[in-house]
């Protein structure tokens, strides 16, 4: 799913990161991945676009603390996240709905492959920030399990439960109208 | 005895890697229709949600408006770097970022007492240095004795790999009260570890260490000389070892 992002994103290296120029350097590579994510983190175009701005403010003055240049992307992405969480008010009840409502497992008996725009992001508003970031990193990014609970510092078994039960989500709210 | 429901999920945990799983689930897959069929629906699924999911529109000039968000922010930080020029800064937040450097200064100091690194001709400056960390530790310190590090040294560690991860400003204070600052430090910090590191001139100390690159004196601590100024690094978290084989081992 990597291969899905922009070409100019591809050649992000450790110089990237250090240069004289590496802000402007990660904003010209990444701006357009880290929007799409806030935006889908989000759900709102001028919400994606501050947490867009925030993130690469971060940047600039935390630039030290990115080691990896290959790993910038991913380290914009948790900027992303954690500026999002900072600004969202906390719903302590919607983790139990939202995992009563996945309890059964089985698939749609016919998955979806053409998505409505406003149907994907409606569903995806409805996933828990825990679930949501998981499943868009993976999607997003392809990382691994391990790559995900590193990022989150969140225990890998969580991160794949989490993931398994977002996608399954995801394939059950998307393809509903099929069955 | 495997059956579709446990094959399908070890699957999706799998990302459909068959080389990732069990051979029980493997043979059950290659001889089950039902989740072939099912597998490569979900895989599919995936692939196309992953395209849906980056098809979002980006905003004109988003580009240009971060690149000036970004100049704006470069030219704001330029203006405020001048070392003890800190008028506007308050009292309580210059307070609260020497401690976060200087209270360590509490702990190394008792540490060089205790371990003769001084020799006794300098007991009035140990004394001074203990006495001094005891009194920021308390509160009791002025924007003279404490402050932004005015380079009246050279820290020649500033381009050292502990410097890269540098998560706090260089402070500087005036230990001994002489008008010059004599101890400078930064916090670091990454995933795995956090400490402090500390720079003293060696005509500070009667006795200076021998060791020209970082020597472990302890499980958390690191010392050693380029002949001008002694560095001490002192780990509040994680492993010394591991950080010091990773960042100065030679490729």
């Amino acid at each position: 799913m990597s291969s899905l992002t922009d070409q100019p994103e591809q050649n992000t290296t450790a110089s990237a990161a250090s240069g004289p120029d590496s802000v402007q350097s990660l904003i010209h590579e990444h701006y357009q991945s880290v929007y799409r994510f806030a935006y889908r983190l989000s759900g709102k175009a001028t919400d994606a676009e501050d947490l867009t701005q925030q993130a690469f403010l971060m940047a600039c003055r935390k630039i030290d603390q990115l080691r990896d240049g290959s790993k910038a992307r991913s380290w914009l992405f948790t900027i992303v996240r954690n500026s999002f969480l900072k600004s969202i008010k906390k719903q302590p009840t919607e983790l139990s709905t939202f995992e009563d409502e996945i309890a059964v497992i089985d698939d749609p008996s016919s998955l979806n492959l053409h998505f409505d725009e406003e149907k994907l992001q409606s569903v995806l508003n409805e996933m828990p920030e825990v679930y949501r970031t998981p499943v868009l990193l993976f999607y997003f990014e392809d990382l691994s399990y391990k790559e995900i609970s590193t990022l989150l510092e969140v225990p890998i078994g969580t991160i794949m439960s989490r993931l398994a039960r977002g996608k399954q989500h995801l394939r059950e709210q998307l393809s509903e109208s099929l069955n | 005895m495997v059956d579709c429901n446990t094959t399908l999920q070890l699957l999706d945990l799998s990302h459909f890697r068959l080389d990732e799983v069990d051979e029980s689930i493997k043979d059950h897959f290659e001889n089950c229709e039902h989740c072939q069929r099912v597998s490569h629906n979900r895989l599919t699924f995936d692939r196309t949600l992953a395209i849906a999911l980056v098809d979002v529109p980006i905003p004109m000039n988003l580009e240009d408006r971060l690149l000036a968000a970004v100049q704006f922010e470069q030219e704001q930080s330029a203006e405020k770097v001048s070392p003890l020029k800190t008028p506007k800064q308050s009292r309580s937040q210059l307070l609260i970022k020497v401690l976060a450097v200087l209270v360590p200064c509490l702990i190394i100091g008792a540490i060089l007492l205790n371990s003769n690194f001084i020799g006794t001709a300098k007991l009035d400056y140990q004394a001074k240095l203990v006495e001094s960390a005891i009194r920021v530790f308390a509160g009791d310190v002025t924007d003279q004795s404490a402050s932004i590090f005015d380079e009246s040294f050279t820290l020649d560690s500033i381009d050292s790999q502990l410097f890269r991860i540098r998560s706090s400003e260089i402070f500087g204070a005036d230990l001994d009260t002489d008008g010059e600052q004599d101890i400078a430090g930064y916090r670091f910090s990454d995933r795995s570890v956090k400490g402090v590191l500390l720079v003293i001139p060696n005509h500070k100390l009667a006795e200076t260490p021998i060791a020209q690159s970082p020597s472990s004196a302890s499980s958390r601590e690191y010392i050693w000389t380029n002949g001008k100024v002694t560095y001490f690094c002192y780990i509040e978290t994680g492993s010394a070892d591991a950080l010091f084989d990773s960042l100065f081992s030679p490729v």
